[in-house]
């Protein structure tokens, strides 16, 4: 057997038979290989692998024309109706199509199926690329009653039989034809996860172009459009000419200048990317940060190793000189001692790819539905490779590394020393070099993940304002468009005898007789609201500037229920209600924004114009309530100051109602469905959730985050920690003999623990000096290229430093006690 | 006779924080194919040093060092490596033997090293074994041996490759008298046989074995006689 084979099997059973140095190394580095392979395969699969279903990824470029109303919050405004305009306008720039996904269940043979409805411009698989595999094209000229689905779709529900062309399909009580097939379209940017199951509702831009415009509505069905252009897309001003020229040719009188001035009242912003950024959004930016993390991490568990290693190549210094002395070359035994590491590392590879799968597989739990293509994602041959390049080069630079010690110019040296004294130490700098470097970037790691962890740990559990008690969030659909859109027309002083009004009023009544004990709160989805709505005023006292706000509504016992508190004034009262009083609430920020210099109690009594006409009267001030964060878990509240009015309107994805009940007791949609379908069966898609479930679904992202910012948090403490404290082990032993003469002659226990500390300060100054320096100008940097980072927090980075100090002392003390606090001759034997 | 070392004016300085030992002083030294060098002197006289550098175990910070002709001086690492596989055999005080390699392996090692044919290095560490009559401990691990009999196989060890030069530092400062006397039979044969030996030792019973004894004292050779008055060797 050569020398090679026997370093490989001497590395097999070394994997046994020497745990303290395979163990870790198998399970640090898999560990932490298993965290960047997983990245690597995220990444690979995000940035690399080709878009399923759209295949002109090349020529697509995407254009977003957003209004910023506040600092927090900026909003689409694009809709099929604005695309069809802009088509024109912009005709010779390209082809412009829209799709916007959501969820939609479907029943086909009396099974439901979930699926991701497509709402697309009849363009839309020609300008993606995307494969119609059976039946019409999509640019039919009357697609409203037609629908297409998907191939996954087709195989499940129909098993990809022919005969799909033509059969009916009956979505939210709406008959539609199934006109054709297409190719499973995976890739499209969504706030939910894309299923291969898919509907696609196609509406003709041709068509649409001719249906009125609702021009002052900032409607963002379509999140984005697509161009497929060589050219660029329109710049702000070009698109701002075009807003003017599309309301002022959709809109008459003098509500032309009106939403004029709404739309210009707001920040706009025009966005370009191309296909693949648009759909990776913020994941993009998240993966940038997360393989800084766990290449930092990579680092640092292999500065750990290494130190290991060298310690135990430290004891086997003697065996190499050996070698060398009879003629073995130096790189012939760093070969061996690559070999004879190969099986650890290999074991550590596996383990690392076994990890990889793993947290791969639970990845849609960890990252929901924010992450894109996530179906996509696996192991792959660049995750192979990347374990296999990784293993090989630190396999490499260990046995280079651990060799060291080996002095090739002074053999003598190794061979000769009885290892005591001062010569054996001789080489311990570079594991001090290390361990200055792993402290730097420990600190480093760690500013960035306490930053985060405060920031996710303030936006889930920040004070919204409310407390949410034992409430329930009832939702209703509209089953016909035009009758939400005739609900939605009433003037404000007729709003007392409004249809809505009235079905508001009964089918709170009718929750309340059907459950008992419970409370209809307010016939609207606050306080934690999916429905976000914006106006804007010309406020006198502010010189006639705009001011924008959000409409939110109240009830007569609505603050109290939430214990929303009350700053100035009162709530109105059921009779000023019943009365349609021109009565309004409002909460500080917009106290503080028309008022500044007046106490909230000389506000109340004020009035404001909301909106202009002599038919429209202004509005008085009730009361004034502390500022609510009506969503929570957003990074920052939206900032804009809210008016809290008694007139619910029925919004565009439907009713909502905020139903109470005494703690302990449930409302199921059994409860209500029945009867509800009974008395109106134009309300359909019931559904029931408590707001708490509502709460836990609005700050997953921050709450998934917060944990996993926390993990790596530990795990870079415990790297340092452990680093840390294996090289005081190994300075202390490697000090035993020289400790042991010193206790044998007098030094207590407490000198000689200060002449280890000593030792290990100046790479606690060095390393934290460093790493604070890199902290503090590399966040900073960072900052520009990473938004998701917060801003730099002095007393979090000096809680932190006080941290990392207090975890290498104790690293430090316990190890260096454990051998000082034995007996003295023991060591001395030992040598 | 044909000179295996030659050694011309040989200086060793070690830097140490605050003071530095000037270990030899101008070393000048000639040994011939067959000779038997016995080197003694006190404790830190450079004994061990000089044995070290004239085994490209060290190098010597001033001076010149042929070994078989070859001016060692401005070697790299892996020349230097070369020539001790090939023409020095090195015995240790404290045998420097792998414990986990069998003896057979260990003696090995040289000839591993010289990637020489697995037949051949069969034949010659049996060869070996047999000479210092070994060879019945041969799947034996270093540490089931005796201080003697591991010096024996550190002996083996420096013989398997046919050095030129075969260095013994010490061979019998960790043995007991009775070893003692068989390693220093078995070095004395070895010499008869033709090997050329330099051996650092400070027990004078045993420096009178050497054809020729070379007395170091703070670096510097102060007496140089032979002891025996005969040289084996071949001319």
């Amino acid at each position: 057997m050569s020398l090679y084979q026997k370093a490989f099997l001497q590395g097999v059973a070394k994997v046994f038979s020497l745990p303290r140095l395979s163990i870790p190394l198998i399970l640090t580095l898999g560990l932490t290989l298993g965290a960047v392979l997983s990245v690597i395969s995220i990444s690979s699969t995000l940035l690399y692998k080709p878009l399923q279903g759209v295949k002109n990824e090349a020529s697509l470029q995407t254009f977003e024309y957003r209004f910023k109303p506040s600092e927090n919050l900026s909003v689409s405004y694009w809709n099929m109706r604005r695309l069809a305009s802009v088509s024109e306008y912009f005709a010779d720039l390209g082809q412009w199509a829209g799709i916007s996904p959501s969820d939609q269940d479907i029943t086909i043979n009396n099974t439901l199926y979930a699926t991701t409805r497509y709402d697309a411009s009849s363009n839309i698989l020609e300008v993606l690329g995307t494969e119609l595999l059976l039946g019409d094209d999509v640019t039919v000229a009357s697609p409203q009653k037609y629908i297409w689905i998907s191939q996954s779709l087709w195989q499940k529900a129909y098993s990809g039989k022919k005969s799909v062309l033509g059969k009916q399909i009956t979505i939210d009580q709406e008959s539609f034809v199934i006109a054709g097939v297409i190719e499973d379209v995976m890739a499209v940017n969504s706030a939910q996860e894309i299923i291969p199951q898919q509907v696609w509702f196609i509406n003709n831009l041709k068509e649409v172009i001719k249906a009125p415009a609702n021009v002052g509505n900032i409607d963002n069905s379509l999140d984005f459009l697509i161009l497929k252009s060589e050219k660029s897309p329109p710049n702000l001003a070009q698109t701002n000419e075009w807003l003017t020229d599309f309301v002022t040719n959709n809109a008459q009188g003098e509500r032309v200048q009106r939403f004029l001035d709404f739309l210009n009242s707001a920040d706009k912003e025009v966005i370009n990317s191309n296909y693949r950024s648009n759909m990776l959004g913020e994941s993009e930016s998240l993966l940038t940060a997360l393989f800084a993390a766990v290449f930092g991490l990579l680092l640092m568990a292999t500065i750990n190793l290494l130190n290991l290693f060298i310690a135990h190549y430290q004891t086997r210094t003697k065996e190499f000189a050996i070698q060398i002395s009879l003629g073995a070359s130096l790189l012939k035994v760093k070969t061996l001692v690559l070999l004879e590491n190969l099986p650890s590392f290999l074991l550590a590879a596996i383990t690392g790819l076994l990890v990889t799968g793993w947290a791969l597989k639970s990845l849609p739990l960890i990252a929901g539905e924010s992450l894109p293509m996530i179906g996509a994602i696996g192991i792959n041959i660049m995750t192979i490779i990347a374990t296999l390049i990784i293993v090989f080069l630190l396999s490499i630079l260990f046995s280079a590394l651990a060799l060291v010690d080996i002095e090739t110019h002074s053999l003598a040296n190794n061979l000769n020393s009885s290892g005591k004294g001062l010569q054996a130490q001789s080489n311990q700098w570079l594991s001090r070099l290390l361990m200055v470097f792993q402290l730097s970037i420990a600190s480093l790691l760690l500013t960035a993940s306490v930053m985060l962890t405060m920031q996710s740990y303030q936006s889930v559990y920040q004070d919204l304002g409310y407390e949410l008690g034992n409430t329930y969030d009832v939702t209703l659909s509209f089953a016909d468009e035009k009758w939400r859109e005739e609900l939605a027309d009433f003037e404000a002083q007729d709003y007392q005898n409004s249809e809505i009004k009235t079905l508001l009023t009964n089918v709170s009544n009718l929750i309340e007789t059907n459950v008992a004990d419970s409370k209809v709160v307010i016939p609207s989805s606050a306080p934690l609201s999916d429905r976000f709505r914006i106006s804007a005023f010309r406020s006198q006292e502010k010189k006639g500037e705009r001011v924008m706000y959000q409409i939110q509504n109240l009830s007569p016992d609505y603050f109290k229920r939430f214990n929303i508190r009350f700053l100035a004034g009162t709530n109105l009262t059921q009779s000023q209600i019943n009365n349609n009083e021109n009565r309004i609430v409002i909460d500080e920020s917009m106290a503080k924004t028309i008022y500044p210099d007046l106490t909230y109690q000389e506000v109340i009594g004020k009035t404001i114009q909301l909106n202009q006409g002599p038919d429209r009267p202004p509005m008085i001030i009730s009361g004034i309530v502390v500022n609510t964060i009506s969503r929570a878990g957003a990074v920052g509240a939206y900032g804009l100051p809210a008016v809290y009015t008694h007139r619910v309107d029925a919004g565009r994805d439907g009713l909502q109602f905020s139903v109470m009940l005494p703690e302990g007791k449930d409302l199921t949609a059994d409860m209500l469905d029945p009867e509800l379908k009974r008395q109106f069966p134009g309300l359909t898609n019931l559904q029931v959730r408590p707001l708490n479930d509502v709460w836990q679904i609005q700050t997953l992202n921050q709450r998934v985050s917060l944990w996993v910012v926390v993990t790596m948090t530990v795990l870079t403490l415990f790297l340092a920690a452990i680093g840390v404290a294996g090289l005081t082990q190994m300075t202390t032993n490697h000090k035993k003999y020289e400790l042991a003469v010193r206790m044998a002659t007098g030094a207590k226990q407490t000198r000689l623990l200060n002449f280890i500390l000593k030792d290990a300060l100046w790479m606690l100054i060095i390393g934290l000096g460093i790493g604070f320096i890199i902290s503090v100008f590399g966040y900073k940097q960072l900052q520009i290229y990473l938004e998701m980072l917060p801003e730099f927090n002095w007393l979090a980075m000096s809680a932190l430093d006080l941290g990392l100090i207090t975890i290498v002392l104790l690293s430090v003390i316990i190890p260096a006690w454990r051998v000082i606090s034995s007996e003295p001759m023991r060591a001395l034997r030992e040598e | 006779m044909k000179k295996v070392v030659a050694m011309s004016n040989i200086h060793k300085r070690y830097d140490g924080q605050q003071i530095e030992t000037h270990a030899l002083q101008g070393v000048s030294l000639e040994i011939m194919q067959g000779e038997f060098v016995a080197i003694t002197g006190p404790s830190g006289c450079g004994k061990s040093t000089l044995l070290s550098i004239m085994g490209l175990m060290d190098s010597a910070t001033e001076g010149e060092y042929h070994i078989a002709d070859i001016n060692t001086s401005n070697l790299k690492v892996d020349q230097r490596t070369q020539i001790r596989n090939e023409h020095i055999g090195y015995v240790f005080q404290s045998f420097n033997l792998i414990d986990n390699l069998t003896v057979f392996e260990n003696i090995a090692l040289p000839l591993e090293h010289r990637n020489v044919k697995k037949t051949q290095i069969k034949q010659r560490v049996e060869e070996v074994l047999t000479q210092v009559d070994m060879l019945h401990r041969q799947n034996y691990r270093p540490n089931q041996l005796s201080g003697g009999q591991q010096q024996r196989i550190a002996i083996a060890r420096a013989l398997v490759g046919k050095p030129d030069l075969i260095l013994v530092d010490e061979p019998t400062g960790n043995l007991d008298s009775k070893n003692g006397d068989q390693v220093m039979l078995l070095l004395e044969q070895l010499n008869k046989a033709g090997s050329t030996i330099v051996m650092v030792t400070h027990d004078s019973r045993y420096s009178r074995c050497a054809s020729r004894q070379i007395q170091l004292l703070d670096g510097q050779i102060v007496t140089e006689q032979n002891t025996m008055q005969q040289v084996q060797g071949v001319a």
